[in-house]
């Protein structure tokens, strides 16, 4: 008798009620495989109903969220996600362009500073080959510094 | 009678454009202006040509003309008028032909315009824009015509038909009889226009996006002719400066009506998905954008000069690129493409194309022709907050074509997976970019060109960063507690807060010299400085769009439910309440109807009744496409949106609704309105300054000697 409620009790915790907003916060992360950049929770073909009835299949089942993923790219290829999980592929997507984006920036700032110290450079010669009286200079240097 | 006339005016067309770049090329090399002259007559013949073949297709469209493909293909006895004149670029051969059109309205436009007054820069820009158009001409005439028609060749000997499709009528010989299929037969297995394109936007959304696309070829080619003549003054920027805020506008536009359309139709409570044929549109308005701004520098600073015509064939190569991608098939696999017919022509071109205008840059560049007038920018300078601007949009364009084409080709080629890139994943990479955007739309407007000093520019920024303060207190005491969002708002906020300031200063330092009262002065300040402040509505409307994207963005609700009748939901602070449906409502144009019906409460009343639908088109091989068309309850807090899921069970008891919730939304609506307004404000060339005579003294008047 024992036996029997514990037995009950652990089918009951396998199979938890998911809604149709739990299959969607998944299928949102994942594409139509027919359909071109669809993505699963809004496609209507046989095929995505299909796919979405396993994904509320496996969550009652207990998988995660992840665990859905997972399946799906292991079944269907790297296609199915909206963001892939293979590291090469998250390397190409995702480092490649911080790296890229991080050089357009050094080299933005880096042709501002360059552009910023020619104006100084030319400033600067063009004072040196004035001839001023010294304590003026120093006049001039105060001025500068206190503005 | 109609393909015939129709193809005839096509095939002009192609040998009239290809006579205008030989012609054009051939005067000036050799000096003689009867040629050039020559050519561009022939340039503005193919403006009237291509009208006339459009002409021919329309009517064949509106007669019912289903021995040519094109019409079977798009249309059926079922469509109305209306869908009939939009199915003309309802397609890939229609749309060719519609582009070819717009292309041609250009060019003869910029040629009429500016033939007398840039001798030396007209027949170079004639030639690269006949050049591209021949290209697309031929396209239609060879790979993609829209006049090809339906034939059924008939063996004499042995009774055996087959069904052929050629332009020309196939020759017939003594065992084969050509004859014209059946008009019944024609009719009956027609094809209707794709469900998806049924809708108003239909008429107005292609035809900007085309605007927008063909209108770069302008500038394009003026800065070419400015490279190949050796022209390089600030003419080419000058003549080209209203055509380019032109093109923009219509693109702008275009994008605008693509995301609205894309919320009313595809059925999933957004606007933009970041989809690459989106983002194919998306990339030569960023290209754009950094050009509109990067001009400046050149006009006013005499800097930048590389830059500026780097970014204008930039930004038309990414209009032919993007235009390759979504034509060509390149977007669905990288093989693909070239089983498409008009795929490796449009590569071969796009490439060609992108190697010479490179190579005429970089060779005016190495003779140091192109060298920047100053060479010092100040960091806190106008100048050096433009260029900041421009490597922010060039990032964009990098991070968006990489998500979009360049990954998932290399992931392809060199990996052998297919990847695609979703919402998510655009949402993260630009989302830094477009902050650092609006930071610096809120700086820059208040920098002077040259230098500004901290002191000064600390000044004007006490009243913005003020407003921003108070409206991060606001936002806080409302509820609005998400960092990002609140950042988001912040920052959208402050940029907004900076115009506004400007503004008003404008106006009372003109209500103190002038008197006027404050309306006039707003007026005659607009009307004054159209450029200025028409680019300060331009940026408006960018912060209302940003506030309207945040908000629908981060803040959306979405469930979705299947209700019995009179059963109630809640949700949002709303209360929906299913009443029934109305299955099987036949359409005039034949569509099955299944209509829900709802109504919506908020705090206890009634506020509205929705009718989210599910139509279905029968198709002429006798299967069923559906298309779900949404119900919105629209105010500028949110939109209450509402989808009947066409995928589920439509019974008389119960139905599955998908219920969005997205606030502000229809700021991003309102915004773009503005930065129309305003980019018509900028577009708007200054009136004249009147003339004022002085009187002519007469003789009595005149003191004698």
């Amino acid at each position: 008798m024992i036996l029997l409620l514990a037995a009950m009790i652990v089918q009951t915790q396998e199979v938890r009620v998911i809604t149709d907003d739990d299959v969607n916060a998944v299928a949102k992360q994942m594409f139509c495989l027919e359909c071109e950049n669809i993505p699963l929770d809004v496609c209507g073909t046989q095929a995505c109903i299909q796919w979405r009835a396993e994904i509320r299949r496996q969550l009652e089942a207990g998988s995660t969220p992840e665990d859905v993923f997972e399946y799906f790219r292991v079944n269907h290829g790297e296609h199915a996600l909206a963001v892939p999980r293979d590291p090469l592929l998250w390397g190409l997507t995702n480092v490649t362009l911080w790296v890229m984006g991080a050089l357009a920036l050094i080299l933005a700032i880096a042709f501002i500073v360059q552009r910023s110290r020619a104006s100084r450079t030319q400033a600067v010669t063009a004072i040196a080959t004035v001839d001023l009286p010294a304590d003026y200079l120093k006049q001039l240097e105060q001025d500068i510094a206190n503005r | 009678m109609l393909a015939e006339l129709g193809l005839l005016a096509l095939a002009l067309t192609f040998a009239a454009a290809l006579y205008a770049v030989v012609a054009s090329v051939f005067g000036m090399l050799r000096n003689l202006p009867r040629w050039t002259v020559s050519g561009r007559n022939a340039a503005l013949l193919t403006t009237p040509l291509l009208l006339l073949s459009l002409i021919a297709l329309l009517t064949a469209l509106l007669g019912q003309e289903y021995q040519i493909s094109y019409v079977h293909s798009v249309s059926d006895p079922q469509t109305p008028t209306f869908y009939r004149i939009t199915a003309l670029w309802g397609s890939q051969d229609g749309s060719l032909l519609f582009w070819s059109f717009t292309m041609s309205l250009f060019t003869a436009g910029a040629i009429a315009l500016n033939w007398r007054t840039q001798p030396r820069l007209m027949p170079y820009a004639t030639a690269v824009m006949m050049a591209t158009l021949a290209f697309f001409v031929g396209l239609s005439l060879f790979l993609e015509n829209p006049f090809t028609r339906y034939w059924v060749q008939e063996n004499t000997l042995t009774g055996e038909r087959t069904a052929i499709e050629s332009a020309l009528i196939p020759p017939a010989s003594d065992t084969t009889l050509i004859l014209a299929p059946s008009e019944a037969v024609l009719a009956r297995t027609a094809n209707g226009l794709n469900p998806l394109l049924r809708h108003f936007g239909m008429i107005i959304h292609p035809p900007m996006l085309y605007l927008g696309f063909v209108g770069f070829i302008v500038p394009f080619a003026f800065a070419m002719a400015a490279l190949a003549s050796g022209n390089l003054s600030l003419d080419w920027i000058k003549v080209t400066r209203q055509w380019t805020l032109g093109a923009w506008l219509f693109l702008s536009l275009g994008l605008l009506l693509g995301g609205r359309w894309a919320y009313d139709v595809l059925g999933w409570g957004g606007y933009w998905g970041w989809d690459p044929v989106e983002n194919a549109a998306f990339l030569p308005w960023l290209m754009g954008t950094a050009l509109l701004h990067s001009v400046m520098v050149q006009e006013r600073r005499g800097m930048l000069k590389v830059w500026n015509m780097f970014l204008v064939i930039a930004t038309f190569t990414s209009v032919i690129f993007g235009t390759f991608a979504t034509r060509s098939g390149l977007i669905e696999s990288v093989h693909s493409f070239a089983r498409s017919a008009i795929g490796l022509p449009m590569f071969l071109f796009w490439s060609s194309m992108t190697l010479i205008s490179l190579t005429l840059l970089f060779w005016r560049w190495s003779r140091g022709e192109l060298k920047d007038e100053r060479q010092n920018v100040h960091p806190l300078s106008r100048e050096t907050l433009f260029m900041l601007n421009n490597a922010v949009f060039l990032t964009l364009f990098v991070f968006i074509f990489w998500g979009s084409f360049g990954a998932p080709i290399v992931s392809e080629l060199f990996i052998g997976t297919e990847i695609s890139l979703g919402i998510k994943y655009f949402n993260q990479v630009t989302a830094p970019l477009f902050a650092i955007m609006y930071l610096l739309m809120g700086v820059a407007p208040l920098t002077a060109w040259g230098s500004t000093t901290a002191r000064k520019l600390g000044g004007l920024l006490l009243i913005p960063l003020g407003l921003t303060a108070a409206t991060g207190v606001i936002l806080w005491v409302t509820g609005v507690r998400s960092i990002g969002g609140l950042f988001g708002y912040l920052l959208v906020a402050f940029a907004g807060f900076v115009v506004l300031d400007e503004t008003v200063r404008g106006v009372r330092a003109r209500m103190r010299a002038t008197r006027e009262n404050p309306l006039v002065a707003m007026w005659n300040l607009f009307g004054r400085g159209r450029r200025r402040y028409g680019g300060y509505l331009v940026h408006v409307g960018i912060v209302v769009i940003g506030i309207g994207v945040i908000g629908s963005t981060l803040y959306q609700q979405e469930t979705q439910r299947t209700m019995q009748i009179g059963e109630t939901l809640d949700f949002g602070g709303y209360a929906l309440t299913f009443n029934g449906i109305d299955s099987g409502q036949v359409a005039a144009d034949g569509r099955i109807l299944d209509i829900a019906r709802l109504s919506l409460a908020r705090n206890g009343n009634v506020i509205d009744q929705l009718r989210p639908r599910r139509d279905l088109f029968l198709q002429a091989d006798g299967s069923a496409m559906p298309m779900t068309i949404a119900a919105a309850h629209s105010t500028l807090e949110n939109d209450f949106y509402v989808l009947l899921v066409s995928w589920q069970e439509i019974s008389p008891n119960q139905a599955t609704f998908k219920v969005y919730v997205n606030p502000l939304i229809n700021l991003v609506w309102l915004g773009g309105l503005v930065l129309i307004i305003g980019t018509v404000i900028a577009t708007t060339p200054a009136p004249a300054p009147q003339r004022q005579s002085a009187p002519v003294p007469t003789t009595a008047g005149v003191a004698h000697a």
